[in-house]
């Protein structure tokens, strides 16, 4: 097992170093990366500062809350994107050009293989930024050592289910013809995660929380570092964890049954 | 065009629907909790009934106008596609923009459909006739200085090898500065005055109002600026992409 996750860790190791000369060779490339996760940053933040400036409370929650949880919300993202979000379109295409087989025929995990392939380093260089904006408004709203504690841990956690509710939309594109809808769909799940759970009516929260748990890795994850006693949440987010591992690997199985190859 | 955009009707029907539902369920939900939590009856001059027709017509308005044709066009150019246009006995920009107003008479169908299903579940209130004719000319105006902007950003793909940051950057601003997220009104002072200058309020706010009815200046004056703003980014792109095609290498010739 411990050689297993070793050979693991070598070869994202060795992506990761990949990605990272392949972007110092791209600097403008780079330069623009940085452009478009700037932007995203500054339009998440300032979109609550607009509104912020109207009213005063929003739930339970004032300025410095959501501040937080937007914080909190584009860190998970900038490691998706990071990581994860170049991989899905990616995928889309080696499905349709047949070039999957070359990653079933690998050593290693298919699936491993075919998610962490490619990694944009460039989307990294905001990560401090979130987690500085992140640190500023974890001060204001007072969040306990405890919570300083949990928060790089639980931060991973969140980034792996956010990834794994993704995995399982985006391994439907075994069943359809090209895979630009199911990243659409994808995509805008991200933009439910924007908002914390609360403000969504009854019915939308219960879909997205407990039939498909899109809401659980930003919502659960900073209710769990607002109340750290509050164990439930943590429960919840490690269940679904496990639960969303035992479904991607069985909709992996079931797709690759079903995957044609376009090259042989 | 249409036929080509049709042909994968499932992801079209996803790539359409699934950014409008979310959408709807997103902003419906952000300012219905805005209202409700703070019992308010209006906040920056508007009622929830109102700011939900907002955001209604802010739903038709994106399909109208921001549609994303430079994808294809930075492709093109990159994989060297754009060669055989050089020669054909056309401009390759006629080609660009026929496409675009394909893909446009797809968007209007979506867009009818789209606001009978908002008026029936009540989010869009007030159905004027002329309302309607006025916004869908005006948005079909604007929507060709979209066409032109995002023509100008697809054109970088002469000189850089990934273009989508371009068109990922246009499409977030225009998404802020346009009031497509939160109204103008919202913004602080010096920025809305600053806004006034710039092409942003035509690709959200102007043609909301016209749409609901409330747009209180000069419609001719709105078109106007919308053929000066065209103008001015007309001339822009020309010069690039003449600059470009002089850089231009065609491959796979």
């Amino acid at each position: 097992m411990r050689y297993r996750l070793l050979h693991y860790y070598s070869v994202f190791y060795q992506n990761c170093l990949n990605a990272t000369a392949k972007l110092l060779s791209f600097r403008v490339n780079f330069i623009l990366s940085f452009i478009v996760e700037f932007s995203s940053a500054v339009i998440a933040y300032t979109t609550i500062a607009f509104i912020f400036n109207h009213i005063n409370q929003l739930g339970s929650w004032d300025r410095d809350h959501f501040m937080l949880f937007a914080s909190w919300m584009q860190s998970i993202l900038c490691l998706h994107t990071t990581i994860g979000a170049p991989n899905f379109w990616n995928f889309s295409d080696e499905l349709q050009n047949g070039k999957l087989d070359f990653r079933l025929l690998r050593p290693i995990g298919s699936l491993f293989d075919a998610f962490t392939a490619i990694i944009r380093p460039s989307s990294a260089v905001v990560f401090p930024l979130h987690l500085a904006i992140f640190a500023y408004f974890a001060c204001q709203v007072g969040l306990s050592w405890v919570s300083w504690i949990i928060a790089l841990p639980l931060l991973i956690l969140a980034f792996l289910i956010l990834l794994l509710t993704e995995l399982v939309v985006a391994l439907f594109m075994f069943w359809t013809i090209q895979g630009d809808g199911i990243n659409f769909l994808r995509m805008q799940g991200q933009q439910l995660q924007k908002w914390p759970d609360f403000i969504y009516p009854t019915p939308i929260r219960s879909i997205f929380t407990f039939f498909f748990p899109l809401l659980i890795p930003g919502s659960f994850s900073i209710m769990f570092l607002l109340n750290p006693g509050e164990i439930k949440y943590l429960i919840i987010m490690l269940f679904i964890f496990v639960i969303l591992i035992l479904l991607v690997s069985y909709q992996w199985k079931l797709g690759l049954r079903r995957y044609e190859s376009a090259s042989s | 065009m249409i036929s080509r955009n049709m042909a994968y009707k499932f992801d079209f029907a996803l790539e359409i629907l699934a950014p409008s539902l979310v959408f709807v369920a997103v902003n419906c939900s952000v300012w219905f909790a805005i209202y409700d939590y703070n019992s308010l009856d209006t906040l920056n001059g508007f009622t929830l009934e109102e700011m939900l027709n907002y955001q209604a017509w802010n739903l038709v308005v994106t399909y109208m106008i921001r549609s994303h044709r430079s994808s294809s066009l930075s492709d093109d150019i990159r994989l060297g596609k754009i060669t055989s246009f050089l020669v054909y006995p056309f401009e390759f920009w006629r080609y660009y923009y026929s496409s675009y107003f394909g893909f446009q008479m797809i968007q209007v169908i979506v867009a009818i459909i789209t606001i009978l299903v908002l008026y029936s579940l009540g989010l869009i209130t007030n159905l004027s006739p002329s309302s309607i004719i006025n916004g869908f000319l005006f948005s079909l105006s604007v929507g060709v200085l979209w066409c032109t902007l995002e023509f100008l950003a697809g054109t970088a793909a002469f000189w850089l090898e990934e273009t989508w940051v371009f068109r990922y950057v246009l499409e977030l601003t225009a998404v802020l500065l346009s009031g497509a997220i939160i109204p103008i009104t919202f913004f602080p002072e010096m920025l809305q005055k600053i806004l006034v200058y710039t092409p942003f309020p035509y690709l959200g706010s102007i043609p909301i109002q016209i749409f609901s009815g409330t747009y209180e200046n000069d419609i001719l004056l709105a078109y106007f600026s919308i053929i000066i703003w065209i103008s001015i980014f007309s001339y822009i792109t020309k010069i690039v992409w003449k600059k470009g095609v002089n850089l231009y290498t065609g491959a796979g010739m």
